[in-house]
């Protein structure tokens, strides 16, 4: 019962900032509209009984990436009062029904776990078992993938620098 | 495992209600309680670290410090009984001084701030274990859950300093935030040496493991308790890491355009932070509430509760008093070396930190060896290592890393 | 027993109602005693004491940004090693040393991935 209300009361949290993201005109209020959002997720993982999930999100989403966020934001002219471009609705539009239809896909097709009636545990414990059994080459794959980024990074930011000076 | 561990602080309570009214009461209940503590505790306790800071840093300047502000014996007494009241003085002051919003902020963001960041460490208190059994709630994710929520701290601050449309503020804020994620990563996987000799995240674990490992987890990793130590004063903005409030540069960083109790608010927070991390690292690297020289009874009682109450106070109080200590003897750090400190030494040490912890596991349970006599032996050849480079004198060995 | 997670929520709501409550107080007890007096230039920025020239809203250095890109990516390394830090004496007794080779090697990538940003001069503060 208890579960049920801090669902839908997180639902309703997120569903409104995300609102809040889309049709901010100031950047900065997005932005943090947005870490409000990541904050409302980290909540319905915590609930679904996934509180390492949680804790990640919280963790790399609303502490890392959205402080990337807000500085990219800050790189931009004229932050709080920045005009969109009204003509993009068609495009915008084309991408959400895309990205809809992926996720609906997606959640049609999935296995659901738990649906037995059983209540699945998830933890901590799990996730290091696949990392040292099924996913142990993706596990390092991982490591690449961001080593990769890093350079992306390192290189974008230096051509940035170059081109400021 | 023993039964009482299952016990958090709310249990205890709901078991004493029960006792005087006859009744149970359920957990719902008993958590506004425990709220109302937790929010006093830090109040309190803000109010006398404050007094204490004063005092300490009087001492070490050969002064005084505040004397006038409490009962008159006491003050004649000696220097560390006088002033007693000061901060609640202060206190008192900061309620009635205006709350200036200036004309260009962004106000809701500006207001929010202050409010982010005192809740921020409002709630990391929920996994503190105070004493055995006396923690708010014992969560399963324990020492991720501080680390992951203190995160947000850092968010609070970009918003006090964008939104405060100073330059003070914003250089501040930026500056702080840097800061801050250059510190976060080598504390974090300081925090994963210990969590590897636990095998767990909880703290109540953590504490117990190190009673079943034989001795504290700072000895096995000393080098990842100094770097945490050094890494959460940077973290909670403290001299010599307080480049983003460099008074003498910055007026007082992100803070500049804030009065009254929103000022208030964040010097709060800023006391509270510390309590935070230094009680995280005592429980953590030093045993908690474990008793030194005392072995745990299989049946909780009373007594050793608050004994194990008053240990973990006393290291806690110890490593706070460390800090203070440290911030009235080093000068400031320059911003450019506080960045080559975090990234190029504390965060590759890290990493040899979690090695040596992964080994001493290896050797302790794959070859049934001593914890103690292990932990001694890397502690050792640590320190070998260490005086070996300085006989032989290496050339720099990043020397290869230098920029191309 | 896992804990109970219901506190965390209760505590992001109490906490940010203490502050709330604290700062309502402090507007009335302001209004009650007549500190409170806005005026025009005690609503300017400070700025040493002449009267703020232009924003502070300006676009600034580039760098903040690359710090704040490595914070991310070691962070999401440090959440990938969490899992492996906390059970690896569990694993280490099921699958042996098979569990210390493969975050030896994740490390190892990590270290690359430092070692590429220091030589890059990433780290430098300019």
């Amino acid at each position: 019962m208890s579960e049920a209300i801090a669902f839908y009361v997180l639902s309703g949290l997120v569903l409104a900032s995300a609102w809040s993201v889309v049709r901010n005109e100031n950047l900065f209020h997005a932005g943090l509209s947005l870490i409000l959002c990541f904050v409302g997720v980290a909540g319905i993982y915590v609930n679904l009984d996934a509180p390492f999930l949680g804790a990640m999100q919280v963790l790399i989403y609303a502490g890392a990436i959205a402080v990337l966020l807000l500085f990219g934001f800050m790189l931009t002219h004229d932050l709080m009062n920045a005009k969109q471009e009204r003509n993009q609705h068609a495009a915008g539009i084309f991408a959400a029904v895309l990205m809809a239809l992926v996720l609906i896909g997606t959640i049609a097709g999935a296995q659901w776990y738990g649906s037995s009636g059983q209540p699945v545990k998830f933890g901590v414990e799990s996730l290091a078992r696949r990392y040292m059994q099924q996913d142990l080459v993706s596990f390092e794959v991982v490591a690449l993938l961001l080593l990769a980024s890093l350079m992306g990074a390192v290189v974008i930011a230096r051509k940035e620098e170059g081109s400021r000076d | 495992m023993p039964e009482w561990v299952q016990f958090s602080a709310g249990k205890h309570f709901q078991d004493l209600i029960a006792h005087l009214s006859g009744r149970s009461v359920p957990e719902i209940l008993v958590m506004p309680i425990m709220l109302a503590v937790i929010l006093g505790f830090i109040c309190g306790s803000s109010l006398i670290l404050i007094w204490a800071e004063r005092k300490v840093a009087a001492r070490i300047q050969n002064r005084v410090g505040p004397m006038m502000t409490g009962p008159r014996k006491l003050a004649e007494f000696s220097m560390w009984t006088g002033g007693l009241l000061q901060t609640a003085a202060d206190a008192i002051k900061l309620l009635v001084k205006e709350l200036i919003i200036p004309s260009k902020t962004d106000p809701v963001p500006f207001i929010a701030a202050p409010v982010l960041i005192v809740t921020v460490c409002v709630t990391a208190f929920v996994v503190i274990p105070f004493g055995p059994a006396l923690s708010v709630s014992d969560l399963n994710i324990g020492v991720v859950h501080v680390v992951s929520i203190s995160s947000l701290t850092v968010l609070s601050i970009v918003m006090a300093g964008w939104s405060s449309n100073s330059k003070y503020s914003l250089l501040g804020g930026l500056r702080s935030a840097a800061q801050m994620l250059s510190y976060e990563i080598p504390l974090i996987f300081a925090l994963l040496g210990p969590i590897l000799l636990a095998g767990g995240l909880s703290m109540q674990k953590m504490v117990l493991a190190q009673r079943e490992y034989g001795c504290w987890f700072f000895l096995p990793s000393l080098l990842g308790f100094l770097i945490y130590y050094v890494a959460s004063i940077a973290e909670v903005n403290r001299p010599p890491f307080d480049i983003p409030e460099a008074e003498s540069e910055l007026v007082a960083g992100y803070v500049s355009e804030y009065s009254g109790m929103m000022f208030a608010m964040f010097f709060l927070a800023e006391f509270a932070n510390m309590f935070l991390v230094c009680s995280v690292a005592a429980t953590v690297f030093l045993g908690g509430w474990l008793v030194p020289f005392m072995a745990v009874p299989e049946q909780m009682t009373p007594g050793y509760i608050a004994l194990g109450t008053l240990v973990f106070f006393a290291k806690t109080s110890f490593l706070v008093f460390i800090m203070m200590w440290i911030r009235w003897t080093f000068p400031r750090v320059r911003p450019d070396h506080l960045m080559n400190l975090g990234w190029k030494y504390l965060f590759p040490l890290s990493l040899l930190n979690l090695l040596i912890c992964a080994g001493v596991a290896v050797l302790k349970d794959v070859y049934k060896l001593n914890g103690w006599g292990v932990s001694l032996a890397s502690l050792g050849a640590l320190v070998f290592v260490l005086l070996l480079l300085q006989v032989v004198r290496v050339p720099r060995p990043t020397a290869f890393l230098e920029k191309v | 027993m896992d804990g109970n997670y219901g506190y965390i929520a209760l505590f992001l709501l109490g906490g940010a109602g203490f502050v709330g409550f604290n700062f309502s107080l402090a507007s009335f007890v302001t209004r009650l005693v007549q500190s409170h007096r806005p005026s025009r230039t005690k609503g300017l920025a400070y700025e040493c004491g002449e009267p703020p020239s232009g924003e502070a809203w300006v676009q600034y250095n580039v760098r903040y940004y690359l710090y704040a890109m490595l914070f991310v990516i070691f962070d999401v390394e440090a959440a990938y090693m969490i899992p492996w830090a906390a059970e690896f004496r569990k694993l280490l007794a099921e699958l042996g040393t098979l569990v210390v080779v493969e975050m030896a090697g994740f490390l190892a990538i990590l270290l690359l991935a430092l070692c590429y940003a220091w030589r890059k001069g990433a780290l430098e503060w300019t």
